[in-house]
């Protein structure tokens, strides 16, 4: 048995719990959310140990005994854990600021974070297409109905926007799988390897499009990225977080394991043109924004192009850069999140002339993000940016180009928003100039609202600018970490006997 | 022979679903047509189990020989699995269209600000 796998069944239970906790007793609402994820994520850290002493570094297990062909696989790996540690992680962190951000607790919410939560969790463990789809369209639902969540005007029309676009997607990926099933005959991943490896047919770049278009979709890769500003926009804040950080880190997960464990081929062109693409993209529309939640959705889209890039060029700086990129959004989204605590209004131009009376911690928090976003050494965001400038070097030195330009605009981008949010004259209110901290204090008693500080916000924030540092310092570790998974990917054979000799 | 017939209506069904979300302005157009096209890939499913004469997968009054000349079942476990799916989808969908109609008043996605852009 699996440690990790135990995180499904905890995040489901609590989700149907979490209901019946809101009808008498809604303080305990956020509690069994935060015990819930604290359980998931403490179950994949313990799965760590277990995974790395196994002889091929590949857990599986049989749902229900079958023998290995049927039935449904979980097969985890290093990159698998990975996912499933950045899940559970981010999904914690989004859950304790929960308790501060969403006012009366309310059950509903709660019950559909964990939903999400144990959708994502599912989808990195399978080694079932089907049971991928299945997860995959919990995640789905869980995300529309957290879209709507506010049930304003806006949210509803990004939820309708992004439930026909991606129940379209998702049905294409259904479509795919269909044909899959047709062509070899079974469902797990491992077998499918096999049988395609075996009798290679022209349907198999069909398979291929159909699935790749629907998870695109999902992870918002341009021209598909339409959907995610409007969603991001309209979304509770930390749920931001985790749909910018988590669940794009999952649908590429899925992205990469059908391509390089399933079909093996890694349609280099085809990344680089679409990772570039997105990357500029991204870069230069959210140069337009005024919102900063806009800001940060299409900042975070642009990342997902820099992981394209590395992908077709050197997969080892990819997947550093996946784990990065899924910290850094969630620290950026969390501190926003955080400052926004007792106002709905987004628009920086107005957000700059109000008073927000942020704790110092939260200044600092956005700006480790934005500048490790950006790239800036001694982060770590700069640590894998600097792997994929080297590597694209030697091969491609327009995307070099074109990626280094992108840093610049993120970093334009990224002041610019800080500076409207935290240092701009609204803030000091009746002071002189100053630093944020003199204008703060004279400040505090000017609001009755709820303060933004607390340990439910210096918790999250804390840890992650941790992080942040620890990997932009010791950035040769995350890179050791990430060459061992890149190892494990770039030979599928392991994965597929490790499956099938269960 | 059914088979063809069934592949056909397969492909006649993704081909309508698909033109129905894309060209018709109504929401709840969308949604009847993203079932249709959902409904289309389930009969495209069952169509890769069908077997001609097959008989149904249960391993119980007969003998070992009729093996082969059983219908695949696991598609239709699938499908199943697909419908409930889709069910939940549609729910959740009709769920936002009534709260877009009591905010916009009206479900003709044209109308809505953002969904025009």
């Amino acid at each position: 048995m699996i440690p990790s796998f135990l995180a499904i069944p905890v995040l489901l239970c609590a989700a149907f719990l979490i209901p019946l906790a809101g009808i008498h007793k809604k303080k305990w609402v956020p509690i069994l959310a935060i015990t819930a994820t604290l359980v998931s994520f403490i179950a994949s850290l313990m799965t760590i140990t277990p995974l790395l002493n196994s002889t091929d570094k590949i857990l599986t297990h049989q749902m229900g005994s079958w023998q290995v062909p049927y039935g449904i696989t979980i097969a985890i790996d290093q990159f698998s854990l990975m996912i499933i540690t950045l899940i559970t992680f981010t999904g914690l962190l989004a859950a304790i600021l929960s308790k501060k951000y969403i006012k009366h607790s309310k059950p509903e919410y709660y019950s559909l974070l964990c939903l999400l939560l144990a959708g994502l969790t599912g989808m990195a463990h399978t080694g079932d297409l089907f049971n991928l789809f299945v997860f995959l369209e919990i995640t789905s639902i869980s995300s529309y109905a957290l879209t709507a969540f506010y049930t304003e005007k806006k949210s509803c029309e990004a939820s309708i926007k992004y439930l026909i676009m991606g129940a379209f997607a998702t049905s294409l990926i259904l479509l795919g799988i269909a044909l899959t099933y047709g062509l070899t005959g079974t469902l797990n991943m491992a077998d499918i390897a096999i049988a395609v490896n075996n009798n290679p047919s022209p349907t198999i770049p069909i398979i291929i499009g159909l699935l790749l278009t629907g998870l695109a979709l999902k992870s918002a890769i341009v021209p598909l990225h339409a959907w995610k500003p409007d969603v991001l926009e309209a979304t509770p804040i930390p749920i931001g977080a985790i749909f910018a950080s988590a669940s794009t880190a999952t649908c590429l997960y899925a992205i990469i394991r059908i391509l390089y464990t399933i079909f093996d081929i890694h349609l280099t062109t085809l990344m680089l043109a679409a990772g570039t693409i997105t990357m500029l993209i991204g870069a230069i529309l959210a140069m337009q924004q005024d919102n900063i939640l806009r800001l940060l959705a299409y900042s975070a889209i642009s990342q997902v192009g820099y992981i394209m890039i590395a992908f077709a060029t050197d997969t080892t700086s990819a997947i550093f850069h996946l784990f990065n990129i899924t910290i850094i959004e969630a620290l950026l989204f969390l501190s926003v999140s955080a400052l926004l605590i007792n106002t709905k209004e987004t628009g920086m131009t107005k957000l700059s002339t109000m008073n927000l009376n942020p704790a110092k911690i939260i200044p600092t928090a956005f700006l480790v993000g934005a500048l490790s976003n950006a790239g800036i050494p001694l982060l770590n965001g700069f640590s894998s940016k600097w792997l994929i400038y080297i590597t694209t070097l030697e091969t491609y030195p327009l995307i070099t180009i074109a990626a280094v330009l992108t840093s610049a605009l993120t970093l334009a981008y990224s002041l610019k928003a800080y500076h409207m949010l935290f240092r701009s004259a609204g803030h000091g209110m009746g002071k002189g100039p100053g630093t944020a901290t003199t204008k703060q204090q004279g400040d505090i008693n000017h609001n009755t609202a709820q303060k933004n500080t607390g340990p439910a916000i210096l918790i999250p924030l804390i840890t992650l600018i941790i992080i942040c540092l620890y990997f932009g310092i010791f950035a040769e570790q995350g890179e050791l970490i990430s060459q061992q998974i890149a190892e494990s990917l770039s030979n599928n054979n392991i994965y597929i006997q490790a499956v099938l000799n269960k | 022979m059914i088979i063809v017939y069934s592949l056909i209506a397969a492909v006649i069904l993704t081909a309508l679903g698909t033109y129905a979300l894309l060209a018709k302005d109504n929401l709840i157009k969308k949604i009847i047509g993203l079932g249709i096209f959902t409904d289309g890939i389930h009969l495209l499913l069952i169509s890769i189990g069908y077997k001609e004469e097959g008989i149904a997968p249960i391993i119980r009054d007969i003998n070992y020989q009729q093996l082969g000349a059983m219908v695949d079942p696991l598609p239709q476990a699938l499908v199943l699995t697909s419908i409930v799916i889709e069910l939940s989808i549609t729910a959740l969908a009709l769920v936002i269209i009534i709260q877009i109609h009591k905010k916009y008043k009206t479900i003709n996605s044209k109308h809505l600000r953002r969904l025009k852009e």
